[in-house]
């Protein structure tokens, strides 16, 4: 399963994708899904209404065992703003929250009496990974920006039917919103060899505005081993006939792993009318003179 | 943390012989791989450590050459700097590379053109083909027996754990060991272990593979008499929750 720990600072003029402290499993970015060549993260403008698309669809023929998306947003908006939450039909739900009056950016789980709220100092930027599930029907998420509820995350079903992950007003469709943000970068994420994304699946690390994404157990691992190894092939000993009398025995050579040559002679142990295999090809020994020995090939 | 991928490896056992004598299988050897990327063409074998302060390391080379010949060259590390084994000279094939002595940095066996064969991790000496310098019969029907360990190199437990193989050439069969770690072996490379039921099924394992420790996986090579050449690769895949 994936574990994501990014550094969350950033000036809005060195933005690029937080650079992770460290990675465990393979939650690689998918640049199939990545629209254009934009880099993997958005900024948004923060206003009422805001709204906005991420696009494409991951369309079909995706197998998207978890997504991501991510965003950066400025310290703009006036009162508290809900930028992320995370919520599962099992009840419970996960939000990111920044007050604007303090500056700092928490966290808490709506119902989770066991887990504390934290805060977090938010300097200017602040980078925030948003991770959902598309594969397991009961989960879902959704985004708000000045506690407007933004459009459902809806990522239950098949991958492979089309998901949108959108941004806007709650219950807008994705094809009638029409993007809010001015300059803006956004991006996507997906793996397909690892997933999370149930409810409360998001953990912040305090003191390192770093946020960890994934607590969840992943349902399968596995590693393969290639294993190479050889064998010689066996020597086979033809009795071709009775030859005036004379019982002669000649060779089937499928062990030398080569063309044979001149020095492949009376004095190597071979004789006339031994055979040579290798390589698809058949050769036949008419000569055995010491280190003229001829080799016929067989049409 | 969860188990990945890359906390499961597979290692050698202590016996992995290359002729038909001798005992084969035994503990795990830790400091042994038997994995790694076969040349794809033939050419000529190289390491490099990735520190400069590796000069006094041997390494081991042995191949076959182009003609058949097994041929082996030693040498020593230097460093940083890549030496390759000129006198063993263009191989087919490699059979085992092995050092001496635990390299300060990860040393890299590659090819001339630039494939990478396999990396020696710190703390390690080598890797080979489980089965090598073996040769079929021509009048019999021949049987190979030889073991690895697939060890959980992790922090965490895998759990469920099922080992399958993708064998291309249908001789091939394994069975798993009865125990974690165990030492068992066979008293000759052609001698049934004894106790372990071969299939060419997915097989479980017979505990929750935690952190460290290993299952034994013997292998059994079966090859009628007058058998043809071979130089291929089995591939041994575990899998399980992390």
């Amino acid at each position: 399963m994936p574990t994501i720990e990014g550094i969350d600072w950033f000036t809005k003029d060195t933005f690029t994708v937080p650079p992770y402290i460290t990675v465990t499993g393979t939650p690689t970015r998918d640049t199939s899904v990545v629209h254009e060549a934009d880099l993997a993260s958005m900024k948004l403008v923060t206003a009422a209404n805001a709204q906005g698309l991420i696009y494409p669809d991951i369309s079909s023929g995706h197998t998207l065992l978890w997504n991501a998306c991510w965003y950066r947003l400025d310290s703009l908006a006036s009162g508290d703003i809900d930028l992320m939450r995370a919520e599962g039909t099992a009840g419970g739900v996960a939000v990111i929250a920044y007050a604007s009056a303090s500056g700092l950016i928490y966290h808490y789980i709506v119902g989770g009496s066991t887990f504390p709220t934290r805060a977090y100092t938010f300097a200017s930027w602040i980078w925030v990974e948003h991770i959902f599930d598309v594969t397991s029907s009961p989960l879902g998420a959704y985004t708000r920006i000045d506690d407007t509820d933004l459009t459902s995350v809806t990522l239950a079903g098949t991958p492979t039917t089309g998901r949108r992950v959108k941004l806007g007003p709650q219950g807008a469709s994705a094809a009638a919103s029409t993007s809010y943000y001015s300059t803006h970068l956004w991006g996507y994420a997906s793996s397909t060899s690892d997933w999370l994304g149930k409810a409360n699946a998001m953990v912040f690390h305090p003191g390192k505005g770093v946020v960890v994404a994934d607590t969840l157990a992943a349902t399968s691992v596995s590693q393969s081993f290639v294993n190479p190894w050889e064998l010689t092939g066996a020597s086979q000993t033809v009795v071709l006939g009775d030859l005036l009398n004379t019982q002669s025995i000649v060779r089937v050579i499928t062990t030398v792993l080569r063309s044979p040559g001149i020095s492949d002679d009376v004095t190597a142990g071979y004789t006339i009318g031994d055979m040579w295999i290798w390589g698809g090809r058949v050769w036949w020994c008419t000569s055995t003179a010491a280190g003229a020995a001829v080799w016929k090939e067989s049409a | 943390m969860p188990v990945v991928a890359s906390d499961l490896i597979m290692l050698a056992s202590l016996n992995m012989p290359s002729s038909d004598s001798g005992t084969s299988g035994g503990g795990i050897d830790v400091d042994q791989r038997v994995t790694f990327t076969q040349l794809p063409v033939s050419d000529t074998v190289k390491a490099v450590s990735s520190s400069a302060a590796d000069t006094t390391q041997q390494v081991t080379a042995r191949g076959r050459d182009i003609s058949g010949n097994v041929v082996t060259e030693t040498k020593t590390l230097t460093g940083t700097t890549p030496i390759t084994f000129s006198t063993m000279g263009t191989v087919d094939r490699l059979l085992k590379v092995s050092m001496n002595a635990d390299a300060a940095g990860t040393v890299t066996i590659s090819t001339t053109l630039g494939v990478t064969i396999a990396t020696i991790p710190i703390g390690e000496r080598g890797f080979m083909a489980y089965m090598r310098e073996a040769v079929a019969a021509a009048g019999s029907s021949k049987v190979f027996y030889h073991k690895v360990f697939i060890k959980n190199n992790g922090a965490s437990t895998l759990t469920g754990g099922t080992v399958s193989i993708s064998d291309p050439t249908g001789k091939i069969a394994f069975g798993l060991a009865a125990s974690l770690g165990d030492t068992g072996s066979a008293t000759t490379r052609l001698t049934d272990p004894g106790g372990i039921s071969f299939s060419t099924a997915a097989a479980a394992l017979p505990a929750s593979l935690t952190a460290g420790t290993a299952i034994g996986v013997w292998i059994r090579n079966t090859h009628p008499a007058g058998d043809s050449s071979f130089d291929t690769d089995l591939t041994i895949t575990i899998s399980g929750t992390p």
